[in-house]
């Protein structure tokens, strides 16, 4: 079975009607996951004894005619979203024995339906890059082509999904890390919008940005996958209060007359001509459709990185400040009490982590917080208030997902700022607390994907995924 | 000029708990400089922060009833810590002689 080419509907068909079980489909991911993954480098933990009794126990409920819609499903997670009993070790020396003692709140609601896990996902260390080159264990390649990165920092995810290991799999997007590597692997990922999921669970980063979310091989799946794990949650001050909704309710229905707004700066001398090209000509495939474009502009993208960087950054080095060697992680040595934190955290941290949380620390400390934290706080009202002067005029917005397609491994890895500019075109969708899905439209010269980011207003994914659909449909 | 010089440097990385070898300060204050020059593109823009709105919509009037609940379990817990252990405490090096 072509993991890449099934839905997961037509999963859901064949194990109800029996044409497979679900023991054969989890024999089936592992089976991919044995003769491909040696190249591919996706997973940090595969989970197989777990997978197969997750299996059997999701048989016996299809048996009883009890299915929900991912009974039986293999799923990938990403290794910073919590297992109950299964390390999960955000790609980081410091986690690389960590069990947690609980599951996340989408794990709960994943094996509320008996999924089935069949590993945790490489990643860059504690979500913080965009290639999942910095992860402690390995890195991951591209399923496209594997001298390139699958980007990151959800690029085990990806990867997955791309190399066809699973159908579908979690990551999770604090400035870009679902979209980015759905756009570089030619997959479809979905960030929702701030407070869509409940963060319970999932390791802080950014906690005013990240979101869990979805990627899988196709609008309507990343829907169904959200359908599952949206919703309020009490462990989660700033999961939204919202009724329940189905986000696949749009599928189908006419893009006639909706409005897609092209904002200028997205499209400019930073963006590889081929992928303003394909995003160009899929806006073009849009407009045939019956939809409106309508030209826009975001004056304030230009601050969008430094912005991102110093709120990211602040909050990461505020949430990692809980790594002291004592309760988990590492435990470094050393006669005092400040000794052994410092070495708990020397050791466990690498290079990057540490960078990011010494820019937090510096944005927060005394004599430049206002020039640097606040001020970022202030250009992040900025941003959101030019998103919502668009939104009166479009439903969504089209941009480019990335300013390029993957490129080499070990190309642009010593440059931290270079690194961070590659962000420029996720980060004000996080900024914002936006939801947003990237999809597939097209390759380049050297067969690489390219990928399109639709964005919508706060909590309406549906109408993103109707638009990332009709596209799908429109171009087979 | 650089934007970081050792002292700054130090400084910082003490508040993040974080120590560095001679080479890997070289290497840490040039790469602070750059992303720190980079982040000063901010400074050219004059506007304020309006701390009257609130930007991730908590719903204050909906937390959760401040009741105690039953924690993870404490073996589970505990089995994390590297410290060996010592019945239900963390076990630490000497804070003070």
């Amino acid at each position: 079975m072509d993991m890449t080419k099934t839905s997961l509907s037509a999963l859901r068909k064949s194990l109800d009607d029996k044409q497979i079980s679900a023991k054969e489909l989890c024999a089936e991911c592992f089976s991919a996951i044995e003769s491909g993954e040696e190249g591919i480098g996706a997973f940090i933990t595969l989970t197989r004894e777990e997978a197969e009794k997750a299996a059997e126990k999701a048989q016996a409920r299809i048996d009883r005619g009890e299915a929900d819609f991912l009974t039986g499903i293999p799923l990938a997670i990403k290794d910073n979203i919590c297992t109950d009993g299964i390390r999960t070790t955000c790609a980081s020396k410091m986690l690389e024995d960590f069990v947690p003692p609980y599951d996340a709140a989408v794990m709960e609601k994943l094996k509320g339906q008996d999924f089935v896990m069949v590993g945790k996902t490489n990643m860059d260390e504690f979500a913080m890059g965009g290639a999942t080159q910095t992860s402690y264990f390995k890195r991951t390649h591209n399923p496209n082509d594997k001298s390139r990165v699958p980007g990151g920092s959800s690029g085990g995810s990806a990867a997955a999904v791309a190399a066809g290991f699973v159908p579908a799999a979690l990551g999770s997007d604090t400035g870009g890390s679902i979209r980015q590597p759905a756009s570089f692997c030619g997959v479809t990922g979905l960030k929702p919008t701030y407070g869509r999921v409940s963060r319970y669970g999932l390791v802080a980063f950014g906690s005013s940005l990240d979101q869990i979310g979805p990627i899988a091989n196709s609008a309507l799946d990343c829907g169904a996958l959200l359908n599952v794990i949206a919703g309020v949650d009490e462990r989660d001050a700033t999961s939204a209060r919202l009724p329940h909704e189905d986000f696949t309710d749009k599928i189908g229905q006419s893009v006639k007359g909706l409005r897609i707004a092209l904002p200028k700066e997205f499209y400019g001398e930073a963006v590889d001509s081929e992928v303003k090209e394909a995003v160009t000509k899929a806006s073009k495939e849009l407009e045939s459709l019956g939809a409106v474009l309508v030209s826009c502009e975001i004056p304030s993208l230009k601050y969008g990185i430094p912005a991102y960087y110093l709120i990211a950054c602040a909050e990461a080095a505020s949430n990692l400040s809980r790594f002291d060697g004592i309760k988990y992680g590492l435990r470094g040595e050393g006669k005092s009490y400040g000794e052994m934190i410092l070495d708990s955290r020397n050791r466990g941290f690498g290079e990057e982590v540490k960078r990011r949380i010494l820019l937090g620390n510096y944005a927060l400390s005394s004599g430049y917080y206002d020039a640097y934290y606040r001020k970022a706080c202030a250009l992040r009202q900025k941003i959101k208030a030019e998103y919502e002067a668009i939104f009166e005029r479009a439903e969504v917005i089209l941009t480019p997902t990335a300013p390029s397609v993957a490129f080499k491994i070990g190309s642009d890895d010593t440059d931290p700022v270079k690194m961070y500019t590659a962000d420029m075109l996720t980060v004000p969708v996080n900024i914002a607390g936006l939801p947003a899905i990237s999809v597939p439209c097209g390759r380049d010269k050297e067969n690489m994907p390219i990928g399109m980011s639709i964005v919508g207003r706060r909590f309406d994914e549906g109408t993103i995924i109707q638009v990332a659909d009709a596209y799908e449909r429109v171009v087979g | 000029m650089a934007k970081i010089d050792k002292a700054a440097l130090d400084h910082i990385a003490e508040l993040s708990k974080l120590s560095f070898t001679e080479e890997e300060t070289e290497k840490m204050i040039d790469q602070m400089s750059d992303i720190i020059t980079f982040m000063d593109t901010i400074r050219e823009i004059d506007i304020q922060y309006d701390d009257t709105k609130d930007g991730n919509q908590i719903a204050y009037s909906q937390l959760r009833e401040d009741k105690a609940k039953k924690s993870a379990d404490a073996e589970k817990l505990l089995s994390n810590a590297k410290t060996g252990g010592d019945g239900d405490c963390y076990v630490l090096p000497k804070m003070m002689e």
